[in-house]
This record gives structure tokens, C-alpha cells and sequence, in this order.
């Protein structure tokens, strides 16, 4: 392999790491808060990918200024989900929990098949064939545009759990339930906001992929495996292991991909996957249960 | 109820349905499906809900068990005889490992439901990157026009039918039989409280690690009926995670206590989803249908179905 296709693996992998961040970020999120692993997330980016798509074909409204549009109906999709179903899968038995989430995931996917038939979807605008030279090294503009905006936000929602009393409180939830809710926070509150942030980040990510990948019922499926694998190989629950891991997962699948077939490329996550497990089943970010 | 009572309750009502349904070759192909999800799901619950081992890449040991059935005939032309051991050894050989790998470091729950999800998946790239298992293409299997007894091959349904309600059968009367032993005792001792289990003497480990291998087994044994009455394999349909689902999904629906409630699941939701497909305008409504069932039932009714009956009989 020559050195011009390693860099640009390597530069595609930290293009699809940003986006991988994003969505694996939301998951995280809703786990480390209310420890539900929520299997109908990628369904959720894909209600996200379906509305970027519309909203630039039948209104002509550009990607980048659906985000505006799309991210506050995610919001809302997440505080409906969790007034409708989360609330009462926090009761129930942990298989009982996957079955709930499962079911929705299996029930967005259909529906999507019923609604907007299985074809391939995608923005096509002018700048989707543009591409920036950086020397042996192509970019595709709407890749940046993803890379940087997704970047941006990640940040922004770093600075907010960490610094300010939203996050705070986050984190508070978190860590003990009973202590929070002790402390008069308000629970139920916070698993909502919870669960409006994580989804809600589905509706930035949503918009900025559809321009750059095919949206079709089945996508979230594979970006809800990924996204498992991100955030279990940063540690469950964990924000900055979450990127750490998108990090691994990008880098690694975009060099596979220069060496081998597209099928081992799609196994190389799992197979990180099963490593980590073995090894570090606490992940890489998370202190160490065994001393 | 005695283990003899269930295993010829069911062996009493699958006969009743077979004879009902035997005239009949559409109706005989839902039951032969109802008969393999069912299986397939009752050994899944011999794990979750016996257990307590969620596992989520069943669909791997399916798949060695079709692969092998479909691989072993069509490249070599090797008779089911060999072909249906094959393809169970791989799988217990598969379980084993995979078993020794995750409980050696103590994966629980949901880790190891992902674990399992994961060396599904990696299975799944795999075979589809791989040119003498016929990519994701699938592999059709050499079909004469004259039945071959020898290879499994009948041009009506009912000897299916006959071998799938055996291994049926047998199943139930195996996880009874274990139920009611010193085995079975430990399972479920290491579902409810695996520490205090095993600060009682329980090995823990091996115990979970039998119970992977039986499911894996007879997850295998199911897989090679499948390639031999559907004749064609493909990655998706005995590799794909959504079959791993559907057993998590007949067994929640029918109920994980009993060892006989993910059969009911299968019963409820098997015809039911095939009829829907055939006989609804709507593409994907089978599933719209089945999916709220689950998520309401997984919430409403955590027993299941047969949970719940048994619950009401006794009371």
C-alpha cells in the first residue's frame, strides 16, 4: 500500500471519527444518566437523516441550515420517548429494557419502509463532488463542513457538562441516583433533559451525514452497532471515552478498508470490540473495577 | 408439573396441530417454521431465562450449523449424517471458546449480550467475505427432482415436519430432564444470585459454560435443518443479528421462567407474522404489528404470555 492511500485512510478515518463522535455521544450520554442502552438510537438518526433529506427536497432548505430546524424536533422525539417509554422501561428487568428499545427499533425501521420505501436517499448538492487538496490528500467539502461542526458541538457540549450547573447535575444523576435525588434534584427532570440532549444530538448529526451518506431504513442499525462499540470501548457512560473511541473505530475501519475487502473492514470494529471487552471490560476511560 | 406431563402435553398438542395441518402445504410450512423459531427460542431461553446468560449472537451457532449442511453437500456432496454433527461440533466448539473468553473475565449482562452481538457479527463479515461460502450471495444447494432420503430430500412437507417436532421434542424433554437435576438447580441458583451461588460451592463458571454449549448445540441442530429444508443459505437469514432478536423475541413474549414459554411466543407470533406478510397490503406490517407487541408486552406483561396463564391457572 502506498503512503499517498495510508494518509488518506487516516484523514477519511478522522473525518468519519468527528461524525461517529457525534452520534456515539448521545448514547453515552442517555446510559451513563438513566443506564438504559438504548437500541433504537440509530433508528433516531435516521428519522434525522430522513427529515435533512426532505427538507432540502421538497423545500430546497440547505443541510446546514436544516440542522436549525431538525435538532429541535429530535429534542422533542426524545422527551416524548422517554414520557412514553423510558419511564416505564426503568422499572422493568434489564432483557425487559433491550426487548422495549429493540421493539422501537424494529418499529421505526418498518415504518420508515412503509413511509419512504426502501431506496437510497441523499442530498445531492453542488459542493457534494467538491473536495479540497491537501497535498496526496483529497477532502470532500461536506465532509469538513460535518467534521467542523461536529467538532464545535461536541465542545460546546463538554463546556456544558463540566462547567456550568446543567451539567453539574448531569453528572450528579450519574454517579448516584438515590444521592441526587436526596440532594433535591429533580430526577425526572434530568432523565428528560437526558434524553432530549442525546437524541437531540442526533439532529445535528442527522442533516450533516445525509449529505455525505445514503439514507435508507436500514442505516441506523449499523450506526447503533457502531455506536456501541464507541462508547463500550471509551467506557459506558463516559464523554470523553466516548471520543477516544470514535477515534479507534474511525482510524481503524478506514485503514482496514485500504487493505482489505469492505466486509472485514465492517468486522474490524467488532473485532476491537471483543478485544476490549476481554481485556478492559470497564473500557479505556473508566477507572479500573480490579486493582 | 411433572417433566414427563410437559413433554407430553407439548409432544399431544404439536401432534393435534401436525394432523390438523398435514393436509394442507402451506399450513404445513408455517408449522415446520413455528417448530424451528420455536426451538431456537426455547434454547435461547435455556440461557436468559433459566440462566441468566443474555446472549445476542445466537445467530453465529445457527449459522455454523447451516454453513456446514450447505458447505459440506455442495462442495463435497457429503451426506447430512456428517454434515448435521459437523456443524453441531463447530458450534459447541464455538460456544466453548467463546464462553471461556467471556465468563474467564467475568462478562455480565449487558456486556455479555454485546460480546455475544459482536462475535455474531464479526462471524457475519466473515462469511460474507468469504468466496467459497458464497459471499453474501448466499449458497444454493444441489437439488434433484426425485427425493433423496440419504441427503434429506422430499418433495412434501411432512418429513420435515416429522424431523423438526422430534428435535422439537427432544428439546424440551433435555431442558426438562436438566431442570429438574442438580444442573438445572445451579442455573437458575446463578441467575438469581451468582455470588451466592458460588460462595456455596457452585462452580459458576462451567455451569454457564454447559448451558452455552447445550443452547449452542442445539442452536446448530436447528440451523442444519434449516439449510436442509430451505435448501439456499445466506448470511442474512441464519447469520444476521435480527435472528438473534427474534429468539429474545418469542421468549419475552411468551414468557422466560417456564421453559416451554418461549414455544408459546413462537406459536403466537410465527403464523401470525407470516400470514400478516402474505396476506396484508402493507410491505413490513408483519413487523410494525410485531414490534409494538414486543415493546408493550416487554413492558405490560414482563411474565409473558405463559407467565401469566400459569400465574392465573395457579392462583
Amino acid at each position: 500500500m502506498s503512503l499517498d492511500i495510508f494518509l488518506q485512510a487516516i484523514v477519511s478515518g478522522l473525518a468519519n471519527a468527528a461524525m461517529y463522535a457525534l452520534i456515539a455521544v448521545g448514547l453515552t450520554l442517555v446510559f451513563g444518566v438513566m443506564r438504559i442502552i438504548n437500541f433504537a438510537h440509530g433508528e433516531f438518526l435516521m428519522i434525522a437523516m430522513y427529515a435533512g433529506y426532505f427538507a432540502w427536497s421538497l423545500l430546497g432548505i440547505d443541510p446546514i441550515v436544516a440542522i436549525v430546524l431538525v435538532t429541535p424536533v429530535l429534542m422533542i422525539l426524545g422527551t416524548l420517548l422517554y414520557s412514553g417509554v423510558m419511564r416505564f422501561a426503568l422499572r422493568v428487568p434489564e432483557i425487559n429494557q433491550m426487548a422495549v428499545t429493540l421493539g422501537l427499533s424494529m418499529l421505526f425501521q418498518h415504518l420508515a419502509l412503509v413511509a419512504f420505501t426502501g431506496d437510497n436517499m441523499l442530498v445531492t448538492q453542488a459542493r457534494a463532488v467538491a473536495g479540497v487538496e491537501l497535498g496526496p490528500v483529497v477532502v470532500q467539502v461536506n465532509q469538513l463542513i460535518a467534521c467542523g461542526i461536529s467538532m464545535a458541538l461536541l465542545a460546546t457540549l463538554y463546556l456544558v457538562l463540566q462547567r456550568t450547573d446543567f451539567g453539574l447535575i448531569m453528572r450528579a444523576v450519574a454517579q448516584s441516583r438515590d444521592g441526587a435525588a436526596l440532594s433535591g434534584i429533580d430526577v425526572t427532570g434530568v432523565y428528560k433533559w437526558a434524553m432530549a440532549v442525546g437524541i437531540g444530538t442526533l439532529g445535528v448529526a442527522g442533516p450533516l451525514l445525509v449529505s455525505i451518506l445514503y439514507v435508507n431504513p436500514h442505516v441506523g442499525a449499523l450506526f447503533t452497532l457502531k455506536a456501541f462499540v464507541i462508547v463500550i470501548l471509551g467506557g459506558l457512560g463516559n464523554f470523553t471515552g466516548a471520543l477516544l473511541g470514535a477515534l479507534i473505530v474511525g482510524l481503524a475501519e478506514s485503514i482496514a478498508g485500504a487493505w482489505f475487502s469492505a466486509s472485514v473492514a465492517a468486522a474490524v470494529p467488532f473485532v476491537i470490540l471483543i478485544l476490549i471487552l476481554l481485556t478492559r471490560p470497564e473500557g479505556l476511560m473508566n477507572r479500573s473495577r480490579r486493582a | 408439573m411433572s417433566s414427563f406431563r410437559t413433554v407430553t402435553m407439548v409432544t399431544a398438542v404439536l401432534l393435534v396441530v401436525f394432523a390438523a395441518v398435514s393436509g394442507n402445504r402451506y399450513y404445513l410450512d408455517i408449522f415446520i417454521f413455528t417448530c424451528f423459531y420455536g426451538t431456537l427460542a426455547v434454547c435461547w431461553n435455556m440461557m436468559a431465562g433459566l440462566t441468566g446468560l443474555m446472549s445476542l449472537g445466537h445467530a453465529l451457532f445457527v449459522g455454523l450449523g447451516a454453513y456446514s449442511v450447505a458447505w459440506g453437500v455442495s462442495v463435497h456432496g457429503w451426506s447430512p449424517l456428517v454434515t448435521w454433527p459437523m456443524g453441531m461440533g463447530l458450534a459447541v466448539a464455538a460456544a466453548f471458546v467463546i464462553g471461556m473468553l467471556c465468563f474467564r473475565y467475568g462478562l455480565r449482562g449487558y456486556f455479555f449480550a454485546i460480546a455475544t452481538l459482536a462475535f455474531g457479527e464479526v462471524a457475519f463479515f466473515m462469511v460474507s467475505a468469504t468466496e467459497t461460502l458464497g459471499r453474501s450471495d448466499g449458497m444454493i444447494m444441489p437439488i434433484s427432482s426425485t427425493d433423496i432420503p440419504g441427503q434429506l430430500q422430499f418433495f412434501e412437507k411432512w418429513p420435515y415436519a416429522l424431523i423438526i417436532m422430534t428435535i422439537l421434542i427432544g428439546t424440551i424433554g433435555v431442558g426438562e430432564a436438566l431442570m429438574r437435576s442438580r444442573t438445572g438447580y445451579y442455573w437458575r441458583a446463578l441467575r438469581d444470585n451468582e455470588q451466592a451461588a458460588e460462595a456455596l460451592g457452585v462452580n459458576a463458571r462451567a455451569f454457564k459454560l454447559r448451558c452455552f454449549m447445550l443452547s449452542a448445540g442445539i442452536s446448530a441442530l436447528c440451523g442444519a435443518f434449516y439449510a436442509n429444508y430451505v435448501a439456499f443459505v445466506d448470511p442474512r437469514s441464519v447469520l444476521g443479528v435480527e435472528l438473534s432478536i427474534q429468539m429474545l423475541v418469542y421468549s419475552i413474549v411468551g414468557g422466560m421462567s417456564l421453559l416451554w414459554g418461549p414455544l408459546v411466543g413462537a406459536a403466537v407470533l410465527v403464523p401470525f407474522s407470516i400470514l400478516l406478510r402474505d396476506y396484508s397490503a402493507m410491505p413490513g406490517g408483519d413487523i410494525v404489528v410485531y414490534a409494538v407487541l414486543l415493546a408493550v408486552l416487554a413492558l405490560l406483561l414482563p411474565q409473558g404470555i405463559a407467565g401469566w396463564f400459569v400465574s392465573k391457572w395457579r392462583t
